[in-house]
């Protein structure tokens, strides 16, 4: 397992806030997030485990019938831990991390398929292609060319929009000028319609995700594992956090 | 018809009935290579694996025949490197197994991987931190290895011998048996700690993650002394089935002793080991990872049996007898004894395998199973059709238990 | 020379040990990478020139502002537009694919004739034998022509009005809306007729939401939603599922499933009790009034809807007539309107609390506009009024309705040998039931006119088409004025040749009436009456601009409260002494739960599910593949139901009503009261694992299906 190593100097540390108070599930995020990323509609024989969504909300139910039942939505993606468990067993390094911003990328094209990485993963953050990518005849024509599209048999995850960070360096670059914080946020965090999620450079005292990402009501899922994830939660309500910190499994639920 | 290619001095069946004997896992092993047909040419939509499910039926059978198959180096390293000349009776039908054990994972692996040309991009770029790096690299050799000791066998059938190269390479072979098996070993003995290593480092799976002595966690030595435990049991298990398929004794009653005795002493080791580091695991690992073991239990019946039975049911009991005397007497405690040890080590790998999957490790995330589909099961029949027939060719045209002929005659 | 067996094995060893040492084996492991990468028939982007252009949605009434980003004139991604007013940047998860469109799998692509009978089946037919099947049926008729017109307001609306006043026996029909039911409880209130009613949304500091999905697809919930966060906007939240807006609210206050009304009527006990009345509120027979009321003690309200006495007062006291307070019901888009008499005691709680001329305000009526044309000679009907059997040729245009139809109900309007003639981008819902189906420009092809939702102040931007919408796509104009010419209808002068002159004409009636403002994103909102020329609005709009009505300054001139004194001394005409009858109310069994049936259906799933909002398939991730926004297949029940009534998940089961029956999944879900069945509305019929529209389990002659007498048995 790596740990997080020396970072070169003005290197930038990419993070995110997400405040569970605000996220209604309404799923525009998973949509942006697909469009964004040559993500293809479900096959017809897709369901809930197979599916690719780099980006998926679920609800979080604090475990009480009706009417004291409560639920907020956890949008979950890769949530590029300092540490990644992914990183370190890929036999064939197909996920790297990158130094100089943070993020943790998935080379889908040196991906074998083993889907180790998925076993390693605490997040259930990682998709597997388990179909070739289908668009329905001419949709083909709404890809985004800055992303390539992947074949089947690959792993892949988010990687926070990468791709938009390099086209606005290159924009910065032609310009002379630096990135601005707001030319370089992930579909998601564009998409959400109440702004319930903070992107940002966090190594930036500036950024505004560096100012709540220490915030007292901000908390990182399964932070005893030691994954260092720079993506982390807020919530004002006392049984998120009691939920955050330790879950019971619920009852099985059987598909075959 | 095919006397000519029986060795001298044994018996076999007639021709018809033994190709009978072949014609269901013929059909079976046809019908496993349709079905991974479908998953190479479609895709792995055809099994029912999915995201949570990464890895499934495939990866629980590695795991296992892999355990099984340990016989082959486990009985190499005890005949050879520690003179048990009793062993020299079933060396062969390890070998076979081991073999078959092996490159059956292999081909398995072949399908199990989304990408199968991408394969030896292992060689290529590896990522040497990864246990699986060090599985891909000892099966690949192992696998060889395991190749030229089947050799031998296949070049004492007396039609290959009349060939004067064969008769020499097969010679010179010999001489480097010793050698061979040493190597064997130790990849063997690597690369079933790997696959333990495999599960013991996911630090983001607290249901399986052990800690480490040195680069390698708990598991890794756990997985050598099981499988070590369940070699000599399943070399027994098969030498016996053998024996009562074709009607004949095929060793002595000392060797199965033998065999019993080894994974006895074994098994009552990695028993204690596998009951320390479960302890050490409730107390100390889960809780410094954020979760009470008992939650991996709550609501889990099933998975709770199956763990008191593979310490208890499949450890305790067949070590007990074992390591009986009066009872090591009988075949068929011996029998019962060895089948318990295998589906010991069949549990302990579905429950890695399977259960580390099941559970989740969100908080809001659901305990899952899968049932796999019928392309998927087929595929997992296609190994142990292919080993049925591996294994009847060879037991039919080879020596595989030199006290054959003797038992015959005495 | 003889090859002796040695020679040939030599031969063979050496030629392999050869090769590893030659390129090939290396060549051909590092071409396997490449093809491994670049397999056919895995599409390749297409590159382009990047720009970004702002439209709008045109997929349902929220008419949400976008932002498109284009490769090469194609777009790509469909973001909110940031600076819009209203929706604040907000778009919702259909809109996010709404570029997709045009290359749905379910397009129609040609007229669609209805052949065979039972299971719906088409066959590709020409546009002259669509016209004239469509004349002859009109022509023969003994019933009404109509027009189902889902999305009011639009240009198209003039056309159609136009074309049906050229003969008698006509209507327009537009979806069930218990909100426009409950208008003439407001006329009899009030001395004069306040016409359409709209929520300022940016007044409001007090929602008191009944069942009203306002973060969820009713009207604005990017705006609301924001506000709320701004702290500016509290939302007292009264619901029997723990819907979305329920969560989000600042307090959720679990009812009894229809007991909406109930509530409502109980507060408004609890406000006259108390004299927090508005004094804007004058009602002639204020003691009779009282009395009516009288009965709702919160005894009463706590039988019927299971709210305390403690709760409904904290309600209650937090609520001041300022006129800043307003009570919403609406329904939920697909699930369907709220009843009548839910809605009209909604109604009337607005008018205690003062919220009439403050936060609703009458909708100043637009002067010369097109799609008002002929509004005088052809009447517009609620789809539920026409009566039973009288349609003779409907054709319908529920293309980005942002309502539901059930057929049941449609079907039961249609004259035994009526004809339906589906207009339509998508073969998808209704459309199944047609028997001639005439393909539509889908959204992003043609420029499509974007009005807002009817119930919030009047607001108009522009979609632009981005993508050529093919040969094949009919003008509904074009159609009108074929299916005139067959008719030999006379043509109005005011009619137009297509949907782009109808536009152009709307705008010219907008700049003359020089009302409202238009806002550009990233300038400064610029008065219509400061705007040179029609020509100007046009490119302003085009522009992603967006054209707002001033509320605010109609409300002063045209205020339809009456004072309380005004209206002792005026000699009002007679009226009734109560505005509906509340005895109408019953207990909580006025749902009707009847034999076998002892459970409730619950029909939600948000504008995302109505009809006409066509889906890009990219919008499984939120269902398909995960189950944020579950199908119609899935049957959501409260886990001690699904205990007690040993529903296991992992078996099928027959949601029945009396009107029929759908197998679905189980799925608990604790935010699902108990003895209810939360099911989403699936108008996408061509879905394979769909086994049909919750929404279709309505009864016939209902005018609202949001909550159905259902029973579960195993399928």
């Amino acid at each position: 397992m790596s740990g997080p190593k020396e970072t070169p100097q003005g290197a930038s540390r990419y993070g995110m806030v997400i405040d569970l108070d605000r996220c209604n599930g309404c799923g525009a995020c998973m949509v942006a997030c697909a469009v964004e990323n040559n993500v293809a509609p479900a096959p017809q024989r897709a369901n809930d485990r197979n599916g690719i969504t780099l980006l998926r909300v679920f609800p979080m139910r604090n475990g009480r019938d009706y009417p004291e039942s409560r639920q907020v939505f956890v949008p979950m993606t890769c949530q590029q831990c300092d540490a990644p468990p992914c990183e370190s067993v890929c036999p064939q390094h197909a996920v790297e991390f990158d130094w100089t911003t943070g993020i943790v990328a998935q080379i889908p094209v040196r991906c074998l398929g083993c889907r180790y990485c998925m076993v390693a993963c605490p997040y259930h953050a990682r998709a597997f292609n388990w179909w070739d990518p289908e668009w329905p005849e001419g949709m083909e024509s709404t890809l985004n060319p800055d992303i390539s599209t992947r074949s089947r048999g690959v792993a892949e995850k988010c990687n926070f929009c990468h791709h938009r960070r390099q086209v606005a360096r290159e924009r910065a670059a032609h310009e002379g000028r630096e990135v601005r914080e707001d030319e370089y946020q992930p579909a998601c965090v564009e998409a959400c319609p109440v702004g319930a999620i903070v992107f940002g450079d966090l190594n930036d005292p500036d950024s505004a995700v560096a100012k709540v990402y220490e915030a007292p009501d901000a908390f990182a899922f399964l932070d005893k594992l030691g994954t260092k994830p720079k993506i982390r939660y807020r919530s004002r309500q006392e049984w998120v956090h009691a939920m955050a910190r330790q879950g019971v499994p619920e009852k099985e639920v059987t598909r075959g | 018809m095919d006397r000519s290619i029986i060795p001298r001095g044994l018996e076999r069946a007639p021709l018809g009935k033994f190709l009978l004997w072949l014609l269901p896992w013929v059909l079976l092993l046809g019908f496993g290579l349709y079905s991974a047909y479908l998953c190479l040419r479609y895709g792995l939509h055809q099994t029912n694996m999915d995201n949570r499910f990464a890895f499934g039926a495939w990866i629980f059978l590695d795991l296992t025949v892999i355990a099984l198959g340990a016989g082959a180096f486990f009985t190499g390293f005890l005949l050879y490197i520690l003179k048990r000349r009793e062993l020299k009776a079933v060396i062969n039908s390890a070998v076979v197994i081991g073999f078959i054990c092996y490159s059956g994972a292999v081909v398995v692996l072949m399908v199990d991987v989304g990408q199968p040309l991408r394969a030896w991009f292992t060689f290529w770029h590896p990522n040497v931190h990864s246990m699986l790096t060090e599985v891909t690299f000892c099966i690949t050799c192992y696998l060889t290895v395991l190749a030229i000791e089947y050799l031998p066998i296949l070049l004492k059938n007396r039609k290959l011998r009349q060939i004067p190269a064969f008769l020499v390479f097969e010679f010179n072979l010999h001489k480097v048996m010793y050698v061979l098996a040493g190597v064997g070993t130790f990849l063997s003995f690597f690369h079933q700690g790997s696959l333990g290593g495999l599960y013991g480092v996911l630090n983001g799976r607290p249901f399986v993650f052990r800690e480490a002595f040195g680069i390698w966690p708990t598991t890794f030595f756990l997985f050598i002394i099981s499988a070590a435990a369940a070699g000599p049991s399943f070399m027994l298990l098969t030498t016996w089935i053998a024996s009562k398929v074709s009607g004949k004794r095929l060793v002595t009653h000392y060797v199965y002793e033998s065999l019993g005795r080894i994974s006895g002493y074994i098994l009552s080791g990695y028993v204690l080991l596998k009951t320390a580091d479960t302890l050490f695991w409730i107390r100390d690992t889960a809780p410094s990872l954020g979760v009470h073991p008992a939650s991996f239990f709550a609501n889990q019946p099933g998975y709770t049996a199956l763990h008191l039975l593979e310490v208890a049911l499949f450890g305790f009991l067949p070590m007990a007898i074992f390591l009986t005397k009066r009872l090591r007497a009988r075949l068929g405690w011996l029998v019962t004894a060895a089948t318990l040890t295998c589906l010991g080590i069949v549990v302990n790998r579905y429950v890695l395998t399977i259960q580390t999957l099941a559970l989740p490790t969100l908080p809001f995330a659901e305990v899952l199973s899968y049932v796999p589909s019928w392309q998927e099961t087929g595929t997992f029949l296609m190994v142990i059709a292919y080993g049925m027939l591996v294994y009847s060719i060879s037991f039919r045209y080879s020596n595989l238990f030199p006290q054959e002929r003797e038992l015959r005659q005495g | 020379m003889k090859v002796s067996r040695r020679d040939m094995l030599m031969l063979l060893g050496g030629g392999a040990v050869g090769t590893i040492f030659s390129p090939i084996p290396w060549k051909l492991l590092r071409d396997s990478s490449v093809w491994t990468q670049n397999w056919p028939w895995i599409p390749v982007p297409k590159r382009g020139a990047a720009a970004t252009a702002a439209s709008a949605c045109p997929l349902c009434p929220s008419a949400c502002g976008v932002r498109v980003r284009t490769i090469g004139g194609r777009p790509v991604m469909v973001a909110g537009l940031p600076d819009a007013p209203g929706q604040r940047g907000a778009l919702c998860a259909a809109g996010s694919g709404v570029h997709q469109l045009p290359w749905h799998p379910d397009r129609v692509r040609t007229p669609l004739r209805r052949v065979g009978g039972g299971s719906p089946g088409f066959e590709p037919a020409s546009l002259e034998d669509a016209v004239g099947a469509i004349a002859a049926a009109i022509r023969e008729t003994q019933g009404t022509v109509a027009i189902l017109d889902g999305r009011p307001g639009r240009v198209l609306g003039g056309a159609y009005r136009e074309f049906l006043s050229g003969r008698a026996d006509t209507c327009v029909l537009v979806p069930p809306s218990a909100v426009r039911a409950s208008m003439p409880v407001l006329r009899k209130l009030h001395t004069r007729d306040p016409g359409p009613l709209a929520v300022d949304l940016d007044v409001v500091d007090t929602i008191v939401g009944f069942s009203a999905p306002l973060l969820d697809g009713w009207g604005q919930p990017g705006l609301v939603q924001q506000r709320m966060h701004e702290g500016r906007l509290r939302l007292f939240q009264f619901e029997a599922v723990q819907s979305r807006t329920a969560l989000m609210a600042d307090r959720w206050i679990p009812i009894t499933p229809g007991t909406e009304r109930a509530v409502a009527l109980g507060l408004a006990r609890m406000l006259i009790r108390s004299g927090r009345v508005s004094p804007a509120f004058g009602y002639a027979d204020f003691k009779a009034f009282v009395a009516a009321y009288e009965p709702w003690t919160p005894r009463r309200v706590f039988e019927v809807a299971g709210v305390d006495e403690a709760t409904l007062t904290e309600v209650a006291d937090a609520l001041a007539p300022t006129g800043r307070v307003v009570a919403i019901g609406g329904g939920d888009p697909a699930g369907g309107p709220l009843p009548f008499e839910d809605e009209a005691s909604i109604q009337v709680l607005n008018l205690l609390l003062g919220a009439m001329g403050q936060a609703v305000k009458a909708q100043r009526p637009l002067a010369d506009d097109p799609a008002d044309a002929a509004s005088d000679r052809v009447a517009t009907r609620d789809l539920c009024d026409v009566p039973d059997g009288s349609v003779g040729v409907l054709i319908a245009d529920l293309a980005m309705a942002g309502a539901t139809v059930p057929w049941p109900i449609l079907a039961r309007k249609m004259a035994p040998q009526g004809l339906l003639v589906s207009l339509t981008p998508v073969l998808a819902d209704l459309a199944l039931h047609a028997q001639w189906v005439i393909p539509t420009a889908p959204a992003f092809t043609a420029a499509h006119d974007c009005p807002g939702h009817p119930d919030l102040p009047r607001s108009l931007r522009l979609a632009r088409g981005f993508t050529p919408a093919g040969d094949e796509v009919v003008d509904p104009v074009d159609l009108l004025n074929r299916l005139g010419t067959a008719l030999g209808i006379e043509r109005q002068a005011t009619v137009a040749d297509a949907l782009d002159d109808m536009m152009a004409l709307r705008l010219r009636a907008l700049h003359r009436a020089g009302d409202g403002t238009v806002f550009v994103a990233g300038k400064d909102p610029v008065a219509m009456a400061e705007i040179d020329s029609p020509e100007d609005v046009l490119s302003m709009l085009r522009a992603g601009g967006c054209w707002r009505t001033a509320l605010a300054a109609a409300a002063s001139a045209e205020e339809p409260a009456v004072e309380a004194g005004d209206d002792q001394t005026e000699t009002a005409p007679p009226r009734p002494a109560m505005p509906f009858a509340l005895e109408q109310v019953a207990a909580k069994d006025s749902g009707g739960l009847v034999n076998g049936f002892q459970m409730y259906l619950i029909v939600g799933g948000g504008v995302e599910r109505t009809a006409g909002v066509a889906r890009s398939p990219i919008l499984s991730k939120v269902d398909q593949e995960s189950g944020l926004r579950p199908f119609a297949n899935v049957a959501r029940v409260n886990p001690a139901t699904v205990a007690s009534h040993g529903l296991r998940p992992n078996r099928r089961w027959r949601v029945s009503t009396p009107q029929g029956a759908i197998t679905m999944r189980i799925e608990p879900d604790p935010t699902v009261p108990p003895g209810a069945i939360l099911a989403g509305a699936e108008p996408q019929g061509a879905l394979p694992w769909n086994a049909g529209n919750p929404v279709d389990l309505a009864a016939p002659d209902g005018k609202t299906w949001r909550l159905l007498p259902a029973s579960i048995t195993e399928a």
